[in-house]
């Protein structure tokens, strides 16, 4: 077996190409190997677009019916509910603790067309575990993730901010829920605009303004 | 004339090796397709294959003979390049069981000779063996020298230790 380094012969158009078929896990981590690899990253408009960090240019050629595809792989995403048109009220369980930190609750409802039945309804919602917000640099690669892609045929989407550093009884994490869920400023430029990061910030906002936050 | 079926091609590689083959074979490589419909008489003039040694072009026309009935490839290639799988089918990937240097060879070639089908099969090997590694095993794998200043590696870390445990 000889030591060279091969894929550094690859131009940077084969080395898109090879990255294009790579999860996005280990694409994401990648950029750490070495200037290649970052730069054939930063500089491709596809990577950038699997990677969710921008928009694609079209929708038109897409699928957009498996929504499934269209949601960010490295977010933390759950399935709610699938059954009933009408939205069901979430089992208390299914929420994150409040004494684990702060968590994000961002509910998508989608059409569920992948398995072939388009009236069922579903809502999809990515929990973010926010417990190690005080250390974070605001650099982090997520808050310039958008959370779908456009062409997730969308019906509503809420955020829901969950939790403090005090513990709340259930009936007070409730009350948090209903207050925040009626800003939905973020929505305004359109979910499919929005980053993880933008969310995150207009619910960390919400939550300082209202004095949720209890800072120690 | 010899049918199209029967016609052969005379290939020369960059270290000037002549190499005859079925036309329908070398004519997996568009290059030598649009070159034999300039050149207008097949099998007369040579062609040469300037970018490809003998060993990579002999390798290249193993699989073009393998695949030499296979439909032609469709148009709208990029069209799905979300749903990209990386499955190869059973005999590609034997074939693809060489050392890293031909291995990489063969996609440089399979560039050069427009052979998107066998482009498609070498960058799904090496994406196959990227898949699920960490960075530094990424190196390992591949004998890549990091080139980062330590501030520099370190600042990518952070921006993406998030992803790490998922």
């Amino acid at each position: 077996m000889s030591t060279a380094d091969y894929i550094s012969s690859l131009p940077a158009e084969l080395l898109e190409y090879v990255l294009l078929r790579v999860d996005n896990k280990t694409l994401l981590l990648s950029q750490r190997v070495n200037r290649q690899f970052r730069d054939t990253i930063k500089e491709s408009v596809k990577l950038q677009e699997k990677l969710f960090f921008r928009q694609p240019r079209t929708g038109a050629d897409r699928e957009v019916s498996n929504f499934r595809q269209n949601l960010n792989p490295l977010l933390p995403w759950r399935r709610v509910f699938v059954e009933g048109l009408s939205p069901q009220p979430e089992s208390p369980e299914s929420l994150p603790a409040a004494e684990f930190g702060f968590a994000l609750d961002v509910s998508l409802g989608c059409m569920d067309e992948d398995d072939g039945s388009s009236s069922d309804n579903s809502i999809w919602s990515v929990n973010v575990d926010f417990a190690g917000a005080k250390s974070w640099t605001g650099e982090e690669t997520w808050r310039r993730m958008h959370l779908f892609q456009d062409g997730v045929p969308l019906l509503a989407a809420m955020v829901k901010w969950m939790g403090s550093r005090v513990k709340v009884k259930q009936t007070d994490t409730q009350q948090y829920m209903s207050m925040l869920t009626c800003n939905l400023e973020w929505l305004k430029g359109g979910p499919q605009k929005a980053t993880m990061g933008k969310v995150f910030d207009e619910a960390m906002g919400l939550v300082v303004r209202r004095g949720l936050r209890n800072d120690d | 004339m010899a049918s199209e079926a029967e016609q052969t091609v005379k290939l020369v590689s960059s270290d000037n090796v002549e190499i005859v083959t079925e036309r329908k074979v070398a004519e997996r490589s568009m290059l030598i397709k649009n070159m034999i419909e300039d050149l207008g008489a097949p099998g007369e003039e040579p062609i040469p294959i300037m970018n490809v040694s003998e060993a990579v072009l002999r390798k290249v026309l193993e699989w073009c003979t393998h695949h030499k009935n296979d439909p032609a490839p469709s148009q709208d290639d990029d069209a799905d390049s979300r749903k990209k799988t990386t499955d190869i089918e059973d005999w590609d990937q034997k074939f693809m069981q060489v050392d890293q240097e031909m291995l990489f060879e063969i996609i440089l070639a399979a560039n050069y000779m427009d052979i998107k089908a066998l482009l498609d099969v070498g960058c799904k090997t090496v994406a196959n063996m990227i898949k699920g590694k960490s960075p530094e095993e990424i190196r390992k794998t591949f004998n890549i020298q990091n080139d980062f200043t330590p501030e520099e590696e370190d600042q990518i870390r952070r921006e993406n230790e998030w992803a790490e445990d998922r």
